[in-house]
């Protein structure tokens, strides 16, 4: 489905723009990264690029954000533990990012949307971010 | 990104111990109550507006799911005190959802701990994970059917939360066991 609706054209962006700044920071972060960390950066980093994929064919490709040169993480990464905190982060926002996607879109896309929110919960955890009531 | 609203609106401005408790006062009067539009003696007979009886709403499952789940750690907590560091900050967290679900003080006060069928500790823990993938599952179907977009985003963030109380509890399961 393609939306239309200007509050869901609008989560979708911010959802990709999230995404694409994951991306970067993830590459960023596996250089500092050894062992698991650096394999699930590497596995990350497939996976969120999918999800860029399938967030733009939700939209006109017009509406498609570029991807940016670079982006400034929250936190500078200069190390293995700033790598992780970032990345824990940038999961939680994107927590934020899938909460606005799924209240604007219906059916499968917001199943997938929920889904999303869920695992970048989950993958917060697992770069060491506590857990909180309502992920931000 | 901002965190949801404070709450949903009550339900038709019932209490939501009433809601909770489905127990709703039925009009004494019989399946139909009658309202005056007009009182006044010197005026024309009253019109009587027959107000039929609307169903008894069903109890917010979703809430009463969380309230649960509180108890669940409640009871978890207080037979291995050991743990209480790491879930009295999770039991804190689904507080908060159970009040973003409308939830009152008065609600989570009531709530009765549930204690662990479980041998030990480290199978209590498992038990809160079953539990909290359940509650993950359940929160993101709510989130499916609904058609409110502020409890649609409210209850993605509940499920993402929950969810993301798995590993945390596998980290607190590991100590146990270790």
């Amino acid at each position: 489905m393609t939306y239309t609706d200007a509050a869901a054209v609008s989560a979708i962006v911010r959802a990709i723009e999230a995404e694409q700044n994951y991306v970067y920071a993830v590459g960023l972060a596996g250089a500092f990264l050894k062992g698991a960390g650096r394999r699930r950066a590497a596995n990350q980093l497939a996976e969120h690029r999918a999800r860029i994929q399938a967030n733009s064919v939700l939209i006109d490709s017009s509406a498609v954000p570029d991807t940016p040169p670079g982006f400034q993480p929250p936190t500078p990464i200069t190390n293995a533990a700033s790598a992780r905190s970032a990345l824990a982060s940038l999961n939680n926002a994107l927590v934020g990012a899938y909460a606005d996607v799924a209240s604007t879109t219906e059916g499968t896309d917001r199943s997938e949307a929920i889904a999303r929110a869920q695992a970048s919960a989950r993958d917060a955890i697992t770069w060491g971010a506590a857990s909180q009531a309502f992920p931000t | 990104m901002t965190a949801p609203g404070e709450g949903f609106e009550r339900t038709a401005g019932m209490s939501r111990r009433r809601v909770l408790q489905g127990v709703l006062t039925v009009p004494a009067l019989g399946a139909a109550a009658t309202a005056l539009a007009a009182c006044g003696s010197d005026e024309p007979a009253p019109e009587a507006i027959e107000i039929e009886p609307s169903a008894p709403p069903e109890p917010d499952e979703t809430l009463v799911e969380e309230l649960a789940l509180i108890g669940a750690y409640e009871g978890t907590i207080a037979v291995h005190s050991e743990l209480r560091g790491t879930l009295t900050t999770i039991a804190d967290q689904h507080r908060a959802h159970a009040r973003e679900l409308g939830a009152t003080e008065e609600d989570l006060a009531a709530i009765e701990p549930i204690p662990p069928q479980a041998a030990s500790a480290e199978d209590a823990v498992t038990n809160l994970i079953k539990r909290e993938r359940n509650a993950a599952q359940q929160r993101a179907q709510a989130a499916e059917q609904s058609s409110e977009p502020e409890r649609i985003r409210a209850l993605t963030f509940i499920a993402a939360s929950e969810s993301s109380h798995v590993p945390e509890l596998k980290d607190v399961r590991s100590g146990v066991s270790a």
